[in-house]
């Protein structure tokens, strides 16, 4: 009885707290750097990301940071927001296009990444390539630009975006709210987008709930897990990380042998080092039922096959990664069916469905 | 009677304890440190506590390497170039003229790729008197398998294996220019560990903060005492039972010199 009694008093104070922050709320116009407390992952190999000094995480910059997220005046004919190609009920992906269509109906080459648990990337890679299929940027701040100026994405010049979120009747009080000034700038839109991206964190898939011990595994999804981890197995790990690394990536670039002769160049676009043609940015596995296509082109429909393209498909050329070129030396993986289905089973359950939110 | 007998001894006491205390003894009075007044010595002499900054140089037959574009003939006369190279540098340790060793139990993980990886500083470097160097090319089995850790020990960094075999102690890829042939050899496992002792008694130095400079002959991994082949002793070495890495763990122990001191 006495425990009934203690919650009811610590839910009447929670409720006490929520209807301050309202009552706070209403001074939309008032510089508000109350800090956003990240609910990060804990255990499990979880580490805290770098944040920047100079754009740290408030409340209300991650508010204004999503709002923006969503707002279609940041594309040059005001129909595409950052997310209509990174939709939060696919993971922040664009389930089903291979290529997303810009404003102007025309496409690219390559396929628009999932956005979650993005800036570990600051802490493991210390390239300065992080963001971006070829690791075009260092930083999300800077990134978060890259799409709105685009011709063939928002196609935007920024002095208009901040034209028109300055003649807006909320924006300039949000950003008030969030900066301290209700002058908009495109670096100001680009620190609120990074803050509400640094937010984006995927943690809670079965895999999770069966390290934290409150789900068991499959024996599929078992066996699934120590091919992933095999050498001669799935010998997923080398890129994908190891079993006590949660982030499945080693936050790298590699060539995985798609083409025996490389069209779209990748990171040496970026870096003019033929070491590193045809490399790109080694994607998370978390979220895969949430995110086809798959691969930096969108060439495979379904994780079948690319399970098929590593177990038989890879071809050689002069940047292939040594770790696939083994494989492909010895006639590729030979996974038996019934491997390959564990090891569906196992990636299956690296998809966090509390990850998923709907559209707005 | 047995009063006076007590008050002497006392006295007597008291007098012995003064006696005693106006003995100059130069071993214990002096405020000069024994380390500081040394001008007839070998190796190397740190004077106070200070630290010791650690700088590693990567070459191949004594020549710079060159990632990617550069290729290198072995002992066996494999051609490849060299795409990566990262490694664990811990446990340096001081041996003290008495034999006995000071391990600093520091872990640092060298990329060839990032500069900042290859000079660090070592606190807490005691005062003492020097004759050897040691440290692993790897992590010691108590910490190789001592539970999630943090730092260098970050599972994450991807060298690591499983808890089981720990970690990956040191990583070398690239391949055969010619036959585009790659190689990928990932030395782990306790029985596995290459530790290297290197001499100081040669050089004759006196520094609270001292500064090594060390060299890494990726030549030395494939020789000495056993020539390493790509083709016989394996393109890929991913586990610590591969028949491969004793040999390399044992060429290993060779493979790093000092260059100099200062």
């Amino acid at each position: 009885m006495r425990k009934w009694l203690v919650i009811f008093f610590l839910s009447l104070s929670i409720h006490a707290c929520k209807k301050d922050i309202k009552i706070a709320d209403t001074d939309t116009y008032s510089y508000d750097p109350t800090p956003y407390v990240l609910n990060l992952p804990q255990g499990f190999g979880w580490k805290p990301f770098p944040i920047p000094a100079n754009n740290p995480l408030t409340i209300a910059g991650v508010e204004l940071g999503e709002k923006l997220f969503h707002e279609k005046l940041l594309s040059a004919n005001n129909t595409q927001s950052c997310a209509t190609c990174h939709n939060p009920e696919f993971a922040y992906s664009d389930f089903g296009n291979q290529f997303s269509k810009g404003i102007t109906g025309e496409v690219g080459n390559r396929n628009a990444p999932a956005l979650f648990n993005l800036p570990w990337a600051d802490l493991y890679n210390q390239t300065g390539h992080r963001y971006f299929w070829d690791g075009g940027k260092g930083d999300l701040e800077q990134q978060a630009i890259g799409p709105i100026i685009n011709p063939i994405e928002m196609a935007s010049d920024l002095k208009d975006v901040v034209r028109k979120l300055q003649a807006h009747s909320e924006y300039p009080g949000l950003f008030k709210r969030a900066f301290g000034s209700d002058s908009i700038t495109s670096s100001k839109i680009a620190m609120a987008l990074a803050q509400f991206e640094r937010t984006l964190i995927s943690s809670n898939s079965p895999f999770d709930k069966a390290e934290r011990r409150e789900r068991q595994r499959t024996q599929s999804e078992y066996r699934g897990m120590l091919l992933f981890n095999s050498e001669g197995g799935g010998d997923c790990f080398h890129c994908h990380g190891n079993l006590s690394s949660p982030y499945f990536t080693n936050f790298m670039f590699h060539n995985t042998g798609l083409d025996e002769s490389i069209k779209d160049s990748g990171l040496y676009r970026i870096t003019g080092n033929p070491a590193d043609i045809g490399k790109f940015k080694t994607p998370s596995l978390r979220n895969l039922v949430f995110t086809a296509p798959y691969m930096h082109d969108g060439r495979f429909k379904t994780i079948e096959e690319v399970i098929e393209f590593y177990n038989s498909g890879a071809k050689f050329s002069p940047t292939l990664d040594p770790n696939i070129s083994k494989h492909v030396a010895e006639g590729g993986l030979n996974l038996t069916t019934q491997e390959k289905e564990d090891l569906l089973n196992f990636l299956i359950s690296l998809s966090d469905s509390t990850f998923i939110k709907k559209q707005k | 009677m047995k009063n006076i007998l007590a008050i002497i001894s006392i006295l007597l006491l008291s007098l012995h304890g003064c006696k005693d205390k106006n003995v100059v003894n130069p071993d214990e009075n002096t405020s000069i440190n024994p380390l500081d007044t040394l001008t007839q010595f070998n190796g190397l002499v740190v004077p106070s506590e200070g630290s010791v900054e650690i700088n590693l140089s990567h070459v191949f037959a004594g020549k710079q390497i060159t990632l990617n574009t550069a290729n290198y003939v072995n002992a066996s006369n494999d051609t490849f170039n060299i795409e990566d190279l990262r490694y664990y540098f811990t446990n340096l340790s001081f041996q003290k003229q008495n034999g006995d060793w000071v391990n600093l139990k520091n872990y640092q993980l060298v990329d060839i790729k990032t500069a900042s990886t290859q000079t660090f500083t070592i606190t807490k470097l005691p005062a003492g008197h020097y004759k050897a160097v040691k440290y692993m090319l790897g992590v010691d089995s108590v910490s190789n398998t001592s539970g999630l850790q943090d730092g260098a020990l970050d599972p994450s960094w991807g060298m690591f294996w499983t808890w089981n075999t720990g970690y990956i102690f040191f990583r070398i890829m690239g391949r055969n220019p010619n036959s585009a042939r790659a190689y990928s050899l990932d030395l782990g496992g306790n029985e596995n560990l290459p530790s290297v002792v290197n001499d100081l008694n040669s050089y004759k130095l006196k520094n609270k903060n001292p500064k090594i400079f060390f060299e890494m002959d990726i030549n030395e991994m494939f020789q000495n005492p056993s020539n390493y082949k790509f083709e016989t002793d394996g393109w890929a070495i991913h586990t610590n039972t591969a028949s491969g890495a004793t040999k390399l763990a044992l060429n290993m122990m060779d493979m790093v010199k000092i260059k100099k001191i200062e």
